[in-house]
């Protein structure tokens, strides 16, 4: 049975709902400075009219940093996360208790729609921290009284000897790691099958194919889940997959969908490929309006065995930006080009290589030697290079090889620099 | 015919005093340097030696608290240095040989070229070098 | 002996060819190397060469896009390996001088070793070797 009642609304009446969502979302973000003059209110007669808006972006929100887009006070927010963003500065966003219940709830119908209740142990292996991943799964595990074990990343044989004493039954974090953990668990002499008692498995934050998800399944014997979510609409739980397929739930009534085509702002219809664009319509101290996700998907209405009846998506396939992810963690090469500005010893000949590490991702950053950094001395081109890393590190959040290559190896192209190449295969 | 020169390589902090260390443990073994190179690297360096007696000189290093590891690497007899170094690193590329590093040193007339390569083409290395008429010292050379 | 010997630092990465591309370039001139040694490090090496004709070498580098650098190192003639070296040394690290690196080079009758120590440390310390009997090479020298 569904979590909630809105999860199987039929059509008209979730219209109805929608509709009276966005338009007490328009009283709210009509008075902020970012929203005044971009809204006409009477032209919003019911969820229909949503084209009619303006898009959001997330250099909106990097013009407002961090709490330019509030619609609250600051007494009201009772939690502030950050994700990655495009230059020096994160993505902020906030929430009041009200949004931080809708957050648990979306996430408590992912969970239900896995056939999870209070009686199941959760192995929460995805970061806590200013990401808003780790944190929204616990909260949406407590509200289901399920026991969650705050695991987080790293320290894996830590974190299998756990698995297996707590004999925890689901577990989250991205595709990557999860065949990483499977892995080291071999190495380790674990036996996966009969060592550990997990039923299910709770996967996002990076794209998957749907061969790589089927090995996940059969390697740890659990059904896979995926939950999808951005922290700029609420986090994970803006949609997860029910047991007939792969595709995924909206959780509509919260977060409204569009397809759009990203160079015409076009809306698409269903089942045609398009950048995924998200309208909060119940989030109260961040409220976004057609938010440009940067995800490349398709959507659907048709019927589902489950019962819900909300719209469903294709799990993300592409970036209609640069972005990269690498290990869950979104890196925008922008971020990457803001830190060298900022190094002296740098020039801004370099390249990105995103490659993968057994199951792993890593990024490795080549910086092409020149007469100003070339020195004789090993010890300071070394030291440079750990420079540079710690820099990264505290900038990406991840960690990134850094590596020395002869003068004139980078291409140099006219107008966009060809600075990323993705190595990994899909 | 066997070309494994043993190398010593002997790790040392970045501590005043320790290349000093190193040498007076091999003068009071008796133990004569033939090439002697040291590396710099990030926090630490890396003496790399060719001895007389290669047991002694690792025994005495180990007593005393050194770190040491023994490589075996080729050396090349050369008479006129140039064209002979690059005609040999051109017959190691021609085989595909992954070369670590080299360095010379001066022996009675001769210049002896060291070449560290990769374990698994030591072999090969130094036959194709024998093949193209090259003078491979052999590893009792020093001793 | 008025200048110490210049040493050509090359930049080369560790990928086969490299130094090989390197000597290459160098031996087409007319150019007598002396000694040659390749420092090692993790993805990159540092070559070190020893001629008699630096600004040449280090000229046809720059012109193929290879970064290179002169550095100022010192040479001491030493005619008895063992005892000689370990003496030079221990007079270096007595009278406070750090050694960064050392190595060998070729010259038919002597062995020179070649010192790197902190720059402008090289007058200081030719002047204590010299004044304890050891001689200080000089590139011209060479």
């Amino acid at each position: 049975m569904p979590y909630s009642h809105e999860e199987t609304l039929e059509s008209n009446a979730l219209k109805g709902l929608q509709s009276k969502r966005l338009k007490e979302t328009l009283q709210r973000v009509k008075k902020t400075p970012f929203y005044k003059d971009k809204i006409d209110i009477n032209q919003i007669k019911s969820i229909d009219d949503i084209s009619k808006l303006p898009f959001t972006t997330k250099k909106d929100l990097r013009d407002n940093y961090p709490f330019g887009l509030l619609c609250v006070p600051m007494d009201e927010i009772v939690r502030i996360h950050s994700s990655s963003g495009t230059t020096g500065k994160p993505t902020v966003v906030a929430y009041n208790e009200h949004d931080m219940n809708v957050w648990a709830e979306v996430i408590a119908r992912a969970y239900t729609m896995a056939g999870l209740t209070s009686k199941d142990i959760l192995h929460n292996a995805t970061g806590y921290g200013l990401f808003t991943g780790g944190l929204g799964f616990h909260d949406g595990a407590e509200l289901l009284k399920i026991a969650v074990v705050p695991s987080s990343t790293g320290f894996t044989s830590r974190q299998l000897m756990i698995l297996k004493d707590f004999q925890a039954t689901a577990m989250t974090g991205t595709p990557s790691f999860a065949l990483h953990l499977a892995e080291k668990a071999k190495v380790e002499g674990y036996d996966i099958k009969n060592d550990f008692a997990l039923k299910v498995g709770f996967f996002g934050a990076e794209p998957a194919s749907d061969g790589l998800k089927d090995e996940i399944a059969r390697i740890w014997g659990i059904d896979y889940h995926e939950i999808y979510g951005l922290s700029e609409i609420v986090g994970p739980g803006v949609a997860s997959s029910c047991k007939c397929s792969k595709l995924l739930h909206i959780n509509e009534d919260h977060f409204y969908p569009e397809i759009i085509n990203p160079q015409t702002g076009e809306v698409l219809n269903d089942g045609e490929a398009g950048e995924l664009v998200v309208t909060t319509l119940t989030k109260e101290a961040l409220p976004v309006l057609r938010y440009r996700t940067g995800d490349i998907t398709t959507l659907t209405h048709k019927k589902c065995e489950c019962g819900r009846t909300t719209a469903r998506m294709k799990s993300v396939f592409g970036r209609s930006d640069d972005m990269l992810v690498v290990n869950g963690v979104n890196v925008f090469p922008s971020q990457i080009e803001h830190v060298l500005s900022q190094n002296k010893h740098i020039t801004l000949n370099y390249q990105i290589i995103a490659k993968k590490k057994g199951y792993l991702d890593k990024l490795e950053l080549d910086v092409e030697m020149n007469q100003t950094l070339m020195s004789d001395d090993i010890s300071k081109l070394e030291k440079i290079k750990k420079e540079l890393q710690a820099e990264l590190l505290n900038a990406l959040y991840i960690n990134v090889d850094i590596k020395l290559v002869k003068p004139n190896t980078i291409e140099r192209s006219e107008g966009k620099a060809k600075r990323i190449k993705d190595e990994r295969m899909s | 015919m066997s070309y494994a020169i043993q190398q010593l390589s002997v790790f040392l902090e970045n501590k005043p005093n320790e290349l000093l260390a190193f040498t007076k443990i091999l003068k009071k073994a008796n133990v004569s340097i033939e090439a002697i190179q040291l590396v710099d690297s990030s926090d630490f360096g890396l003496v790399r030696s060719i001895v007389d007696k290669s047991e002694v000189a690792k025994e005495a290093l180990h007593e005393a608290g050194f770190s040491v590891k023994v490589t075996n690497v080729f050396g090349v007899k050369i008479a006129d240095k140039i064209g002979s170094f690059n005609k040999i690193l051109k017959v190691l590329a021609k085989n595909e040989i992954n070369l670590f590093y080299t360095y010379s040193f001066y022996e009675e007339k001769n210049g002896i070229f060291i070449f560290c390569v990769d374990a698994a083409d030591f072999e090969k290395a130094t036959n194709a070098l024998v093949k193209k008429e090259f003078e491979v010292v052999n590893s009792t050379y020093f001793q | 002996m008025s200048k110490h010997i210049q040493q050509l630092s090359v930049f080369i990465e560790n990928k086969s060819g490299e130094l090989k591309n390197i000597i290459n370039l160098i031996s087409k001139q007319d150019i007598s190397i002396k000694s040659i040694m390749v420092a090692d490090s993790t993805d990159f090496s540092i070559l070190r060469i020893i001629c008699d004709d630096v600004q040449s070498a280090s000229n046809i580098l720059n012109s193929h896009g290879a970064s290179s650098t002169i550095t100022e190192v010192l040479g001491v003639s030493i005619k008895d390996f063992t005892g000689s070296f370990a003496q030079v040394v221990g007079i270096l690290c007595d009278n406070g001088f750090n050694i960064k690196y050392t190595y060998t080079v070729n010259e038919i009758g002597n062995g020179i070793f070649v010192f790197k120590l902190e720059d402008n440390e090289l007058e200081r310390a030719k002047e204590i070797l010299t004044s304890k009997g050891i001689e200080v090479v000089g590139q011209e020298d060479l």
